[in-house]
């Protein structure tokens, strides 16, 4: 069921879901979710952003009710994956942390890494990248972030994005989400069938990606010595690589998924 | 204005210099030893400026702080006695604010910036007295003063101006012709051909660039060695204080 | 919050090795252009233009009114350019306020066009002492990528030739004028000396040693590109503004602070520039002759031409 559905619009659920104890009435759990709020004083479920209504049976007798919508500011909430831009520490204690130019910035402490301790610490620099989960975002305190799987204690994929792969920028968040959710999407499926490659996707719109090997400064300083053609070539193939792969994605958000294999196709007709 | 010849067929020009001819450069350094970290004077023919450096200090402002590296500030104040006819200027005027920028942008990368992080270089340039080659003179001036402060600078940047009247280049314009001609100011950092400043605001031909960049580098080789006397001179008296102590 | 667009390591250490394998981000060559695109030039009114360049758009409008001129100089008329720079461009210029990137903008459009005389000042005069023309140029900044200087000036100069002030005929042995409506007679093109165009070349050092760059030791890593968009913009370690002519004449010359650039790599710079001024002095001649083509057919403006051509 996909409808849109605007600020000040009635939602199309069923009437018992808005009354006071809906789970006695409809004998179903409501979950809402983004683009959603229930109302303190009348109990009643109002949509605040347009977008497309969607509705889920998680489980049995619990509902899912969200709208799906597309922005190009991020806000961050609890649990969702980012990539941030380290721009400063504060305290000695814990980094600053940029998720959107012109944002407001988030913390994220260095203990909150595997196996950090007082004296163990994660060393990262202005400009360096990472990627976490948002641990903690509220109205009242400042959002946090973690690079730490708080189920295991370890790394779990979290935790500095090194310079071998590249980063960008796309302007509709919800691509990011439809990316790295939505299992039916094509979209990095069809990239593979080009290259191989590491991805890691932010959904505050920041992607980071490597292609083949990706950069390899280390490696190109040590084989300088005796073969630095052959490895020069290497790497800017792989730029040429990721360059495409970075033009397809970008691409594709503003296009329909029948185009997909047009826009890979001209992607990479120089490579 | 018209009737006067910037460049007679003698070879002469308004002030009876050749056309390769600097005006006279006279330079001091640490001429406000108490109210200032580093200064200097500096006299290119009639135009004098004076200039005084503060710092690397604490800057006034959390935003003026660069984690990285110093801020350079430039704050340039033309005297409104400098010029014949008496006129107050503002210090939001475009042309100043551009000069201002400039002066920042080239001392940005010529000061080890790195080596004083999160620290304010304040300079203060008042000019006394113009007579063309303002730029240039600041430069300099602002160049003599951070070493006198001691702040740690790659090489010198000497900087000069030049003007083509017809087809020949004339150096170091005073103020009359530099009303008249098309003017080129360039700095140069110590004695390469690399050029660290550059501004040139009305027209010259394409084909001519090459000889006037040739001649104004010269230059600027020379002005270069004049600075490093004065300091070399000043020096040599603090070096021989030390050693009667 | 922060006014500064955050560059992270990847980025930069990415674009230094792409530019070491003679790649740009964007795919462009080294001394290659955008081409501008989704040229607007208005039918309706004379002197308004909006053009895209890359992702970089402008409009341009001018405007006139008859004043009273500047007692030093009663024979000239009056020429002025607004650049306006808003947080409709990008998010990092701030409204209402000044930085100094956006003087330094305005002062280098303004010096290559108003300095350097390439609109004739005299023939904006009417009655010498008592009436000029004034003509203001309004360049407003729609989004931003990168090359203000190079597209602000392509812009103004594409909108003064677009223009045409209404006809004016002196009465009363020059003491009044009746201006006449455009409708009423053909209005009249400003004369434009010559077409200044402005070249930005942005340089990089991809050494990591500055030092070696600074003291002119090295000069092969040192490396140029010619018109760069936004992240271009925000990676550079100088730029130098190039303004030609196409009678090979050097308008004007700014670098202001960056890495130093050495003399012959100026000089290169300079003559190679020449090509890109005679293509876009071209566009822009072409581009005024298309659209008076085009208003000449649509207007159908042959059934008021009495006799031949002249």
């Amino acid at each position: 069921m996909s409808e849109i559905i605007l600020p000040g619009d009635k939602l199309p659920i069923h009437r018992a879901l808005v009354q006071e104890d809906p789970e006695n009435e409809a004998g179903s759990n409501i979950t809402i979710g983004p683009g959603l709020y229930k109302s303190i004083n009348s109990k009643q479920i109002i949509p605040t952003q347009a977008g497309i209504f969607e509705s889920k049976t998680i489980k049995r007798h619990e509902q899912l009710y969200y709208i799906e919508s597309n922005s190009s500011r991020y806000i961050p909430q609890t649990n969702d994956y980012v990539i941030g831009v380290i721009t400063g520490v504060i305290g000695g204690e814990s980094y600053k942390v940029s998720l959107q130019d012109f944002s407001n910035p988030v913390i994220l402490s260095m203990m909150a890494f595997p196996n950090a301790t007082k004296k163990n610490r994660p060393n990262l620099q202005n400009g360096q990248i990472v990627y976490a989960r948002v641990s903690n975002a509220g109205n009242e305190i400042e959002t946090e972030l973690e690079c730490i799987d708080p189920t295991t204690g370890k790394d779990g994929g979290f935790g500095l994005l090194d310079e071998s792969g590249f980063l960008f920028n796309v302007k509709s968040l919800n691509y990011t989400r439809e990316l790295l959710f939505n299992p039916n999407s094509t979209i990095l499926e069809k990239l593979s069938s080009r290259c191989k490659f590491e991805i890691a996707i932010g959904i505050n719109g920041k992607i980071w990606i490597k292609c083949g090997d990706g950069l390899n400064l280390n490696k190109m300083e040590v084989e300088d010595d005796n073969g630095s053609s052959t490895v020069s070539n290497d790497s800017s193939k792989d730029i040429k690589v990721t360059l495409a792969a970075v033009k397809y994605i970008t691409q594709c958000q503003h296009s329909s998924p029948d185009q997909f294999d047009n826009i890979l196709q001209q992607s990479f007709k120089d490579i | 204005m018209s009737r006067m010849e910037i460049y007679s067929p003698e070879g002469l020009r308004l002030d009876g210099r050749r056309w390769n001819e600097l005006r006279r450069f006279e330079s001091k350094i640490n001429t406000h030893p108490n109210s200032s970290d580093g200064s200097s004077y500096v006299e290119q023919g009639n135009t004098k400026v004076i200039c005084m450096v503060q710092g690397p200090m604490e800057p006034s402002s959390r935003s003026q702080a660069d984690s990285t590296k110093a801020t350079i500030e430039v704050n340039l104040s033309v005297a409104s006695f400098s010029t014949f006819e008496r006129k107050k200027r503002s210090k939001s005027e475009k042309r100043m604010v551009e000069l201002k920028a400039t002066l920042e942008r080239t001392f940005e990368q010529s000061v080890m910036c790195h080596l004083y992080p999160r620290t304010l270089i304040q300079v203060d340039v008042t000019v006394l007295a113009q007579d063309g080659g303002l730029l240039a003179s600041v430069t300099n001036a602002i160049t003599l003063a951070l070493i006198d402060a001691g702040i740690a600078m790659y090489d010198y940047v000497s900087c000069i101006s030049v003007g083509l009247y017809d087809q020949t280049p004339l150096l170091d314009l005073n103020g009359l012709e530099e009303k008249d001609i098309s003017t080129l100011t360039i700095g140069v950092i110590g004695k390469t051909e690399k050029l660290a400043l550059l501004m040139l605001e009305d027209k010259i031909p394409l084909d001519n660039l090459e000889s006037i960049l040739g001649i104004a580098i010269a230059a600027t080789h020379r002005l270069r060695d004049l600075m490093d006397d004065e300091v070399r001179k000043h020096g040599n008296v603090r070096a021989s204080k030390l050693a009667k102590n | 919050m922060s006014r500064k667009i955050e560059i992270t390591t990847n980025e930069k250490t990415y674009f230094i090795e792409a530019l070491k394998n003679g790649i740009r981000l964007n795919g462009r060559q080294f001394n290659e252009m955008r081409t501008p695109s989704n040229i607007f030039l208005s039918k309706d009114e004379y002197g308004y233009i909006e053009l895209e360049w890359g992702l970089t758009k402008i409009s341009c409008r001018v405007s006139s009114f008859i004043r009273k001129p500047f007692e030093d100089r009663p024979f000239e008329g009056i020429f002025n350019i607004n650049c306006e720079i808003n947080s409709m461009a990008s998010k990092q210029f701030e409204n209402g306020k000044n930085s100094d990137e956006e003087v330094l903008i305005s002062r280098i459009i303004e010096k290559s066009i108003r300095r350097s005389n390439s609109l004739d000042l005299e023939s904006l005069c009417i009655i010498s002492g008592e009436k000029v023309w004034s003509i203001t140029v309004d360049l407003n900044f729609l989004n931003f990528d990168g090359n203000f200087i190079d597209i602000g000036c392509f812009g103004v100069m594409l909108a003064l030739s677009h223009f045409k002030k209404p006809d004016i005929t002196i009465i009363n042995g020059g003491k009044d004028i009746i201006i006449h409506d455009i409708n009423e007679r053909e209005p009249q093109p400003l004369s434009i000396l010559h077409i200044p165009i402005c070249l930005t070349y942005s340089f990089y050092n991809t050494s990591q040693n500055v030092e070696e760059n600074i003291k002119g030791e090295s000069d092969e890593d040192a490396i140029y590109l010619l018109d760069c968009d936004y992240k271009e913009d925000l990676l550079k370690d100088g730029s130098i503004i190039i303004t030609l002519n196409k009678n090979r004449e050097i308008i004007q010359l700014s670098k202001n602070g960056g890495i130093p650039i050495d003399v012959n790599i100026l000089l290169d710079l300079s003559l190679n520039s020449i090509k890109f001024v005679n293509e876009l002095t071209d566009l822009i001649k072409t581009l005024i002759k298309d659209h008076e083509q085009q208003r000449f057919t649509e207007l159908n403006l042959k059934l008021l031409q009495v006799g031949a051509d002249r």
